[in-house]
């Protein structure tokens, strides 16, 4: 009686304590691996590999939505290409960074400013001491960036972009983009050479 | 909408009871969707931690005041009393170290007139400092007095949380249109809004 009542259980049982096992096992190999994985993105910090990010919120002087009035407050305006960091300045108040601007096309220079092939243009944000600061509405320039400027000079060979991200206009592909949506609004396709003709008649 | 409500009502025969109910819960989410109130204020992460403290109505900042021209200290006084002094806003900005900190400095390679950076660990500031550019708000660029005192409550709405936000507020990101298009110097309901959301 008891063998046969044993006998049918036991595969039973057996199934169960499989399955159970296979469970187990799998919730094991899965935990391990986890745990394997966060070790190694633990180590990063160790290695003084991570980059910490600040945000500089500003307060832009001014902000431009239409381009007779970025034209009228800038000294030059060129297309170029951002070439690479010159220097950083790593003032405990603003970080800035110098980037190396090569000219391509002079577009807007009344007062004949630019005698140079190449500019320094700087930028609030960069680098320094593996932190990166960053304006909230401004990202930092890339290196090989195209882009059209319309810049201040602050000291002889010295520009910054006029209305920070309003005061900058990507190129990709000949097509002109603004860098967020806070100034000009621009057609979707608009080409450089329709872009220049408007920066001339504005 | 039939392919929505087909399944379950022939599966359990209750067909006459579920498409008005469902009907009538679809109304109340469309309803509710289309009348829904744009928030006009954005957040940038984190807070300050252990606000309000208990038994108290309000965010209770310290701020420790360093030294800046007289002109931008005269500023700062008044956009905390803008703050302080705004009933609607959930904040209280009161003297001390350990939180903000208020200064000013001069850059003329840059055209922010203001700005503020902040440290933060899980979601909480860890600190926050708040400058004026003395290049814009000094003499020579001519800013007449309510447009520094915008300048730096809006830093101060930084320091606590706010991030840029659009239309005739005090956390637009410049100081030209919160002056001149709007002619404010003092929060208003939308970043009273967005304060009082975080605190």
């Amino acid at each position: 009686m008891k063998k046969g009542y044993l006998k049918p259980t036991f595969p039973v049982k057996n199934r169960i304590f499989r399955r159970v096992s296979i469970v187990l096992l799998s919730g094991f190999a899965i935990w391990g691996t986890l745990l394997l994985s966060g070790c190694t993105s633990a180590s990063q910090p160790a290695q003084g590999q991570k980059m910490t990010t600040v945000t500089i919120y500003p307060s832009w002087s001014r902000l431009y939505q239409d381009l007779k009035s970025l034209k009228h407050d800038s000294d030059v305006a060129v297309s170029g290409t951002i070439m690479g960091i010159s220097k950083t300045i790593p003032s405990p108040s603003l970080v800035m960074t110098d980037f190396t601007f090569q000219i391509q096309k002079i577009l807007w220079d009344p007062h004949k400013r630019i005698n140079s092939t190449s500019i320094i243009v700087q930028q609030e944000g960069g680098v320094t001491n593996n932190t990166r600061y960053v304006a909230e509405d401004d990202p930092l320039f890339q290196v090989g960036e195209e882009a059209v400027l319309f810049l201040h000079e602050f000291s002889p060979g010295n520009y910054y972009v006029v209305g920070g991200p309003t005061g900058r206009f990507l190129i990709r592909g000949e097509v002109v983009k603004p860098i967020n949506n806070e100034g000009l609004s621009l057609p979707s396709n608009l080409s450089e050479s329709t872009f220049y003709t408007e920066i001339q008649n504005s | 909408m039939r392919k929505f409500l087909l399944p379950i009502p022939h599966q359990f025969g209750k067909r006459h009871t579920l498409l008005p109910a469902t009907a009538s819960l679809l109304s109340i989410c469309i309803l509710f969707l289309s009348s829904g109130k744009v928030l006009a204020y954005n957040l940038e992460g984190p807070k300050w931690a252990g606000q309000p403290a208990p038994g108290h109505c309000c965010a209770y900042i310290y701020v420790q005041r360093g030294p800046a021209t007289t002109y931008d200290q005269t500023a700062y006084t008044n956009a905390i009393a803008a703050w302080n002094n705004d009933d609607r806003a959930l904040i209280f900005f009161a003297s001390g170290a350990g939180m903000g900190y208020t200064t000013d400095t001069y850059n003329s390679g840059t055209s922010l007139d203001g700005w503020t950076n902040y440290g933060s660990s899980n979601g909480y500031f860890t600190y926050a400092n708040t400058y004026l550019n003395y290049y814009f708000t000094g003499d020579t660029k001519n800013y007449p007095d309510g447009r520094i005192q915008g300048i730096a409550v809006h830093e101060l709405g930084h320091s606590v949380g706010l991030a840029h936000a659009s239309g005739c507020v005090i956390m637009v990101a410049a100081s030209y249109t919160r002056w001149y298009t709007c002619g404010i110097d003092t929060p208003q309901t939308d970043d009273e809004n967005g304060i009082n959301a975080l605190y």
